[in-house]
């Protein structure tokens, strides 16, 4: 691995003497052949989650596109942060690339140490947000949202929450609940978002805080009450959001492509726009809509920006969630 | 009487540092990450009060294990830079040296060097195989 | 029914299912490459097929890859799988004493009809038998763990204590990394490949092999026994023991499916929580970890029970009952199936030709197994120790090395692999340890959920303790840990008895 990282080294700094040379013209030359050969698309959590599954959404577009395969790999642990951990010590040359999670690479390294900081990860592009859901068992008392505020208001605690983990997008949107709504809920975590849904459906807790995609693959069994989007998610019509409800919550789990830090620039830029084509298809809106996605386009320039304002909008709970 | 002493009082006292750094490491936790590492922690510190007691209460008689000492530490060393040396040096060239020092280690008997050589082709086979179903079926990268 | 029947035994699916076992069997065979790593790879192969031919062969590769796991343990001592494990407790002494190909038939026979247990009970009673995935909840899964645990005390009989702290070192172990509850990062010495914690597959291989593979150049011994003159496989003789094991075999393959519906449980939990079960009724429990053939049928015939359970929930609910059935459904929503409560209804002819399909893998895993094991057997009993140490050597670095392309988890092997053989030496076994490092998490999650959630109703004790699934645990727990103690008792007061006539 050590020598690999040394001769990229060299070839960078040729590279940078050529580019400063030449005005520029090589590393037009470079982006265009790039990718040039397949593609290492890391993903930080088990195969058969959302991650991996929006992954595998991409991956015949991506190759379409480019006409180099794509290979999914999966290196799960710590809710992700292990393999953000390690996203830099790759080959910064575009071919390795790393799916990541806001608000998972905010909140983490705010409250422990992970090994990465959210300016460690450096972002190419986000294509869609999968939005919080609050979902119910379908014979649930609480037919709407005000019912369940109501019933943990009166009774601050007895209402449980299920989440994916401790720390984690979650956790976050429970404490974003709470904070809105003033009822005060019990979040209880567990190993990911599928356990979570499946106590729902078991009756063990009283409601998931979890995603329109969960709310969408168990279908009649439950009843969503309420989803974090600017207007209804298709796939679940008769779930009102946040918004009709007179609550101001637009979120939920943005996924993004990072690539190692001294990727070049261009292609960067050449990632970045190969990813916002993929989401300009027709046909892959359609299956990322049919399953609970939102599909949205931050492209290279817009990234700092759109981290900038999604760290401020959690500011607030992540302090309420540091202190607890 | 010694001896027996010593086989049982040695696993006490790293059980003891193991579990008192399990517990010291606990107190930084939250309330509920720190239940099951204060359950491990304590059950080690008790365990390995218990067994130091035993020890000195009741010395039973062992067995020492059989065969030698030398070749296993060996072969413990050579597993150990094999691991190490796995992402510097590359697959392939790391097991041909690794598979080469187990074999060597593994020669209980004097052997003719043709059978050696033989046995040695065989096992440079097996790296490549492996190679090529992991790197090149499996779509694992390796180093 | 009869028109899934028939389209699944194409001739196109029956190869597909004959290379998924094959190709499984193998897979599964080679340590650090488990079930859910060979669905994993395999998946992107069947994008091209229908969605019942793409299911069939991934179920195939499944059912075999759970088998491929017993020739490890049996021959090397190291769970190729993690649903192998209980089987090396007696699979490897059997193959000490010469019994290898016995074992190995033998497991081939259980894992076969455990499986076809586990198909069976999806063909028929599946949406009824979902519902126990439900039934089990935080303290239900606690229990199981520590139902699980108690093994630990009828495994290291004579040593308890050693076995005890075993338990204890395992669950330690288990909670380095990332916390699920409480969010905390513990003893992860800040190495950010720590905070994914101990990986199960590289610390099986650690803690089993390596210290097999450092005995093995120690003495002159042959690695295992072997008959002289070819024995064959020993069929007739392998059938007429689970034919005196019937019981054992159809409660194990019984209780596999009933683990594997459970969404956290599994393989290797089927595995032990059979053997356990066995051992308790056996009528000879002291032979259990020193060659008992019915240990190697219980935890066989279970885990391959586990392959049919584990569809139940996932095709039911849409919930997947063990990571490889994640995949599986991962899958099915790429080829834009609509997974959950609706596809019985709306698949209803992809769904029955896949559970055919399943059938038809099981029952060709009879012959592979036969043929691969007595090659994997007649292999490892004869090359010689020089050529068999370095490759194992090989296989256990890249195995470890594959699970997650990770360098580190090659070097947590090795040195789990030298505190194992260590602490071999001085008396303490591996499998306390590995019990605590697998059941722990389980423990720890269940407990920790339970409490806030019998917090929030303001009943802990009530929630803890007065669950009708929970009190069952609970008994069985209790039987398991008093058994020997009563039975012990019973035969001492016989003969007693005799002594005063």
């Amino acid at each position: 691995m050590k020598n690999i990282t040394r001769r990229h080294f060299g070839k960078g700094a040729i590279g940078l003497g050529l580019t400063a040379a030449a005005l520029g013209a090589p590393s037009i030359l470079r982006a265009n052949t790039y990718p040039n050969r397949a593609i290492n698309y890391i993903i930080p959590f088990n195969p058969g989650g959302e991650s991996d599954v929006t992954a595998r959404f991409q991956q015949p577009f991506f190759e379409e596109i480019t006409g180099q395969s794509v290979v999914i790999q999966s290196k799960p642990g710590a809710g992700g942060a292990t393999a953000w951990a390690q996203l830099n010590g790759f080959d910064p040359d575009g071919h390795t690339i790393m799916n990541t999670i806001v608000p998972h690479t905010v909140l983490q390294p705010a409250m422990k140490d992970v090994g990465y900081q959210t300016a460690d990860i450096n972002n190419v592009f986000f294509f869609h947000y999968t939005p919080d859901a609050i979902v119910v068992k379908a014979d649930s008392p609480y037919q709407t949202l005000q019912d369940l505020i109501d019933d943990a208001s009166a009774n601050p605690g007895t209402v449980t929450f299920g989440g994916s983990g401790t720390n984690t997008a979650n956790h976050l949107a429970s404490q974003i609940f709470m904070d809105m709504t003033g009822a005060i809920t019990t979040y209880i975590p567990f190993r990911g978002s599928a356990p979570a849904m499946t106590a729902v459906l078991g009756g063990q807790i009283a409601a998931a805080m979890s995603y329109t995609t969960q709310g969408v693959k168990a279908g009649e069994q439950v009843r969503t009450l309420a989803v974090a989007t600017n207007e209804r998610v298709a796939a679940l019509p008769d779930a009102p959001t946040f918004k009709e409800l007179g609550y101001d919550h637009v979120g939920g789990a943005y996924r993004g492509v990072a690539v190692p830090a001294g990727t070049p620039q261009d292609i960067q830029q050449r990632l970045s726009d190969i990813l916002q084509q993929i989401n300009a298809n027709p046909d892959f809106q359609a299956q990322m809509t049919a399953a609970g996605y939102e599909v949205i386009d931050v492209p290279l320039g817009d990234v700092p920006g759109f981290i900038e304002e999604r760290r401020a909008a959690y500011a607030p709970a992540i302090e309420r969630l540091k202190s607890a | 009487m010694n001896r027996v002493l010593h086989r049982d009082l040695i696993p006490a006292i790293g059980l003891f540092i193991f579990g008192s750094y399990a517990l010291w490491e606990a107190r930084e936790m939250s309330v509920f990450g720190a239940i099951f590492p204060q359950l491990a922690g304590g059950g080690l510190v008790l365990g390995a009060l218990t067994l130091a007691l035993r020890a000195v209460v009741l010395a039973r008689v062992t067995t020492p294990a059989k065969g030698t000492l030398l070749r296993p530490i060996l072969m413990l060393v050579s597993l150990f830079g094999w691991s190490v040396l796995l992402p510097v040096l590359g697959f392939i060239p790391t097991s041909l040296i690794g598979a080469g020092l187990c074999m060597l280690i593994a020669q209980q008997t004097k052997v003719p060097p043709k059978t050696l050589a033989f046995q040695f082709v065989g096992l440079v086979g097996l790296v490549l195989l492996m190679a090529m179903i992991f790197g090149q079926l499996l779509n694992v990268p390796l180093p | 029914m009869i028109d899934a029947l028939l389209s699944a035994a194409t001739p196109f699916n029956i190869m597909l299912a004959l290379i998924g076992v094959v190709l499984g069997t193998v897979i599964g065979a080679l340590p650090g490459l488990s079930a859910t790593m060979a669905v994993a790879v395999l998946v992107p192969f069947t994008f091209t097929m229908d969605p019942a031919s793409g299911l069939i062969a991934l179920g195939a590769v499944y059912t075999g890859a759970i088998y491929g796991g017993a020739y490890a343990s049996i021959l090397v001592n190291t769970p190729g799988t993690p649903a192998a494990i209980a089987t090396a407790l007696d699979g490897f002494p059997m193959a000490k004493q010469g019994d290898g190909d016995l074992a190995v038939t033998i497991s081939c026979f259980a894992s076969a009809f455990g499986g076809l247990v586990g198909a069976l009970a999806l063909l028929i009673v599946a949406p009824p038998l979902a519902t126990i995935a439900l039934k089990f909840g935080p303290v239900e899964y606690f229990w199981l763990a520590i139902f699980g645990l108690s093994l630990i005390a009828v495994l290291s009989k004579g040593a308890t204590l050693k076995g005890l702290i075993g338990g204890f070192l395992g669950l330690g172990l288990s909670t380095i990394g990332s916390a699920v509850v409480g969010g905390d990062v513990r003893y992860t010495f800040g190495n950010p490949v720590m905070l994914g914690g101990i990986h199960i597959i590289p610390a099986l291989i650690g803690l089993y092999c390596v210290p097999v593979l450092l005995n093995m150049v120690a003495t002159q011994d042959p690695h295992i026994e072997r008959a002289a003159g070819g024995r064959g496989a020993r069929v007739g003789e392998a059938l007429g023991l689970m034919w005196r094991s019937k019981f054992n075999l159809v409660r194990s393959s019984v209780i596999g499916t009933v683990v594997g519906i459970l969404p956290a449980a599994g393989g290797a939990v089927a595995g032990l929580v059979a053997y356990s079960e066995a051992q308790r009724t056996s009528k000879q429990p002291d032979e259990f970890g020193k060659g008992a053939v019915d240990g190697v049928i219980a935890s066989e015939s279970a885990n391959s029970a586990t392959v049919g359970g584990g569809f139940v929930p996932t095709l039911v609910l849409g919930i997947p009952g063990t990571p490889p059935d994640a995949i599986i459904l991962g899958a099915l929503m790429v080829q834009g199936i609509r997974v959950g409560p609706q596809l019985f209804a709306e698949q209803a002819s992809t769904v029955y030709t896949f559970i055919f399909g399943l059938l038809f893998a099981t029952i060709l895993m009879i012959p592979v197994g036969l043929l691969i094991g007595r090659t994997a057997f007649r292999t490892i009993s004869s090359i010689p120790k020089a050529v068999l140490a370095p490759a194992i050597g090989v296989l256990i670095m890249i195995g470890s090395f594959a699970v997650e392309q990770n360098a580190t988890h090659v070097v947590m092997m090795v040195a789990l692999g030298a505190f194992a053989w260590v602490a071999l030496k001085y008396g303490f076994e591996a499998s306390p340890i590995v019990l605590g490092l697998i059941l722990g998490p389980i423990a720890e999650q269940g407990f920790v959920q339970g409490y806030l959630i019998g917090n929030a109703a303001g009943n802990i004790w009530g929630e803890f303790f007065t669950r009708p699934i929970s009190i069952a645990i609970i008994a069985f727990t209790m039987l398991t840990l008093l058994w020997p103690v009563w039975t012990g008792r019973k035969g001492r007061a016989l003969k007693g008895a005799l002594q005063n006539e």
